[in-house]
């Protein structure tokens, strides 16, 4: 009976000793393993993904128009108030770079009045600049497109 | 101690570990499992977000530059090429000061008698004045743009401007003294776009008196640079390259300390555009037209207009135009010089007198950038120094019925110069049929003497070349002279024309000249002779 007794013992000591191993590995690797690196490296994927996106507003606003660039004829249509060449071209642009026509222009965050507007739904991604003037002035340009 | 206790505390010891290890584990699990919403990688994201706005301020700022550079462009044109003060003033004749003069007459006084010639100085815009002028009025308008934007990190008056030619275009390039910097405020730069970025870039060092100074990278002086230390200058500030530690000092905490600036991303804004307008071929275009415009004149003016009553300047100024593709108008416009003051009145003392011509040219053009028309406008002053063209000798006065002697007349044709003032007349006698013409009035023996104007007498001091004899002349518009009663047989004459200014005709038309003696006057008058200049004889 003893030694049955003796027996059982060891092999709870035996259990114990194994169950100590597995926590203690368990615990190693939880103090080990960095905070939340998966959700972190999304996190930067994600802003860097919106950021590189931005990318687009630079050749938007550089696109050659005749002798001039976008960012002239958003300038013109500003002074003149007439924005049909604005409307026109932004569409001809996205068109281009294979995106929807699903945009809103703001200059001073007044939207421009448009001929023709598509229903857009979906993701807003909006893309700021600051524009000179010919006449001296600086006008906030917000370009808002539709995914 | 037997098995079983040893069993026993076996037992007794893991089971506290095991369970310290469980809630460690638990609290782990928890902490590394519960929702994060932290910004992990905010300063990679700072960093692009800093690119990013960086390129839009350089969008802004080419697109200011071009502006700015067309908004200079249009009052250098206006001003003649020079934006400053133009080196040869304005035209005289207009107090809004339109008129930039690209050549002008000045005086240069010989002594203290005030005595002096009238010179020609021409003052062209050169490459260099315009880039001058494009320069400070680039920088003028930039500055404008720059302060508008909203954040202040545009830096005014930065540029300098170097002018290329390429494929007959312009290209401006603006080279920037001054970098963009961003974050502005090196102060608010954790509330701004890159809060956790320090860099070392500096050491303090307090080391054991081999070194006294502290060290610091920017030295006022090269003398204070430490030992084995470099140093290399830019503007006034004198940098150190001197590191403490590899030359001995101790990098300890408690010696040596780090310095951390913050980072900043700094960019040269310097900027190439094709201006469509070549302003300096535009000008080299506008001058040699210029040119070949006053030389034309010139010689107009040598010859006259060929009309008499009029005024050669204007006669002359209207023949000539400006041949030039992308002019829309011009207009040329002349002034002659001052009728008021036709001469000095008195030899010693200078009276001012506006011994010039000017020409006004307007000029309009399309603006290359707008709707709008540039109106271009410059003058030029051309010294009065055109001598009038050479005097012809007609004949003498027909006196009919019959001239008697005494009442003989020498005729000559009316100088086509509008600006004459009157002729002086030269005889010599011609002593043998063999004799050659003379070919400058020193070889005359005499002048005529016979007044035949309306004023007083007038004292001529009108050449520097004053002949060493007194002179008296016939004032224009008469064109005769009544022939001293003491001149008979043959003479040659010449009449030398001569403007308000002392210019006189340089070429000498000599005629040779038969005055009858009385008694061929009485001959002829018996004959009745009709065809007179066979009694005068005129080669």
């Amino acid at each position: 009976m003893v030694k049955k007794a003796q027996i059982a013992a060891d092999w709870f000591v035996f259990f114990l000793f194994a169950m100590f191993l597995v926590l203690a590995s368990l615990v190693a690797s939880m103090v080990l393993i960095p905070n939340s690196i998966a959700r972190s490296r999304f996190y930067i994927i994600q802003e860097a993904e919106e950021l590189s996106d931005s990318l687009f507003i630079y050749g938007f606003l550089r696109q050659k128009i005749d002798n001039e660039n976008m960012a002239d004829l958003i300038a013109l249509s500003y002074i003149t108030k007439d924005y049909k060449n604005l409307e026109q071209k932004t569409i001809e642009t996205l068109k281009r770079t294979n995106r929807k026509e699903c945009f809103d222009i703001y200059i001073n965050e007044k939207e421009i009045p448009r001929e023709s507007k598509t229903k857009c739904k979906g993701k807003e991604k909006e893309f700021l600049a600051t524009l000179p003037t010919s006449n001296k002035e600086a006008i906030n340009f917000k370009l808002v497109l539709y995914e | 101690m037997n098995k079983k206790g040893t069993t026993t505390i076996i037992a007794f010891t893991l089971v506290p570990i095991m369970l310290y290890l469980m809630i460690v584990a638990y609290i782990e699990v928890g902490v590394k499992t519960k929702d994060y919403y932290g910004k992990m990688g905010s300063m990679q994201n700072n960093l692009l977000r800093t690119y990013h706005k960086g390129e839009l301020a350089l969008i802004y700022i080419d697109q200011a530059a071009k502006y700015s550079v067309y908004n200079s462009i249009l009052p250098i044109m206006e001003k003649g090429g020079f934006i400053d003060e133009p080196p040869c003033g304005y035209d005289s004749f207009e107090d809004d000061k339109d008129y930039v003069l690209w050549q002008r007459v000045y005086e240069v006084l010989d002594n203290y008698m005030g005595t002096g010639e009238s010179k020609e100085e021409t003052c062209y815009p050169k490459k260099s004045d315009i880039k001058k002028s494009l320069i400070s009025s680039f920088n003028k308008e930039f500055n404008e743009y720059a302060e508008k934007y909203p954040t202040p990190i545009i830096p005014k008056n930065n540029y300098g401007l170097i002018l290329e030619e390429k494929e007959g275009k312009q290209e401006i390039i603006g080279i920037a003294t001054q970098n963009l910097i961003f974050p502005p405020d090196i102060n608010k730069i954790r509330e701004r776009m890159l809060p956790t970025i320090t860099i070392e870039v500096n050491r303090e060092c307090l080391s054991k008196g081999s070194i006294p100074e502290y060290y610091s990278d920017e030295y006022y002086s090269c003398n204070k640079c430490p030992e084995k230390a470099t140093c290399s200058i830019y503007s006034t500030i004198t940098n150190c390259n001197y590191d403490p530690c590899n030359i001995g000092c101790e990098w300890r905490d408690e010696k040596c300390s780090k310095m951390k600036r913050d980072m900043v991303y700094s960019i040269k804004p310097s900027f190439r555009l094709e201006a469509s307008y070549n302003l300096v071929n535009k000008f080299d275009e506008y001058i040699g037209k210029v040119e070949e415009i006053k030389e034309k004149i010139r010689d107009c003016l040598k010859i006259g207009s060929g009309k008499s009553g009029d005024v050669d300047i204007i006669e002359c100024t209207k023949k000539e135009n400006l041949e030039i593709d992308s002019i829309e108008d011009y207009e040329i416009s002349a002034i002659p010089p001052d009728d008021d003051v036709p001469f000095p009145l008195n030899k010693l003392i200078k009276i001012p007198s506006k011994k010039y011509y000017t020409l006004l040219f307007r000029i309009k053009e399309p603006s290359p950038y707008s709707n709008e028309e540039i109106t271009i406008k410059f003058a030029i002053e051309l010294l009065d120094d055109i001598p009038p063209p050479a005097t012809e000798i007609i004949t003498y006065k027909d006196n009919w019925p019959l001239p008697s002697k005494g009442s003989l007349y020498l005729k000559w044709e009316s100088n086509p110069a509008s600006d004459i003032l009157g002729y002086w007349i030269y005889y010599k006698k011609i002593q043998s049929e063999d004799e050659t013409p003379p070919i400058d009035i020193s070889q005359m023996d005499n002048f005529a003497g016979q007044k035949n104007y309306e004023t007083n007498t007038i004292e001529p001091t009108i050449t520097n070349q004053e002949p060493s004899r007194s002179e008296e002349i016939i004032l224009a518009p008469f064109t005769e002279w009544k022939i001293d009663n003491s001149l008979e047989g043959d003479y040659h004459f010449i009449i030398i024309a001569k403007d308000k200014f002392g210019n006189a005709a340089i070429e000498l038309a000599p005629k040779k000249v038969h005055i009858p003696t009385k008694e061929e006057m009485e001959e002829a008058q018996q004959e009745q002779v009709t065809d007179l200049s066979e009694l005068f004889n005129t080669q």
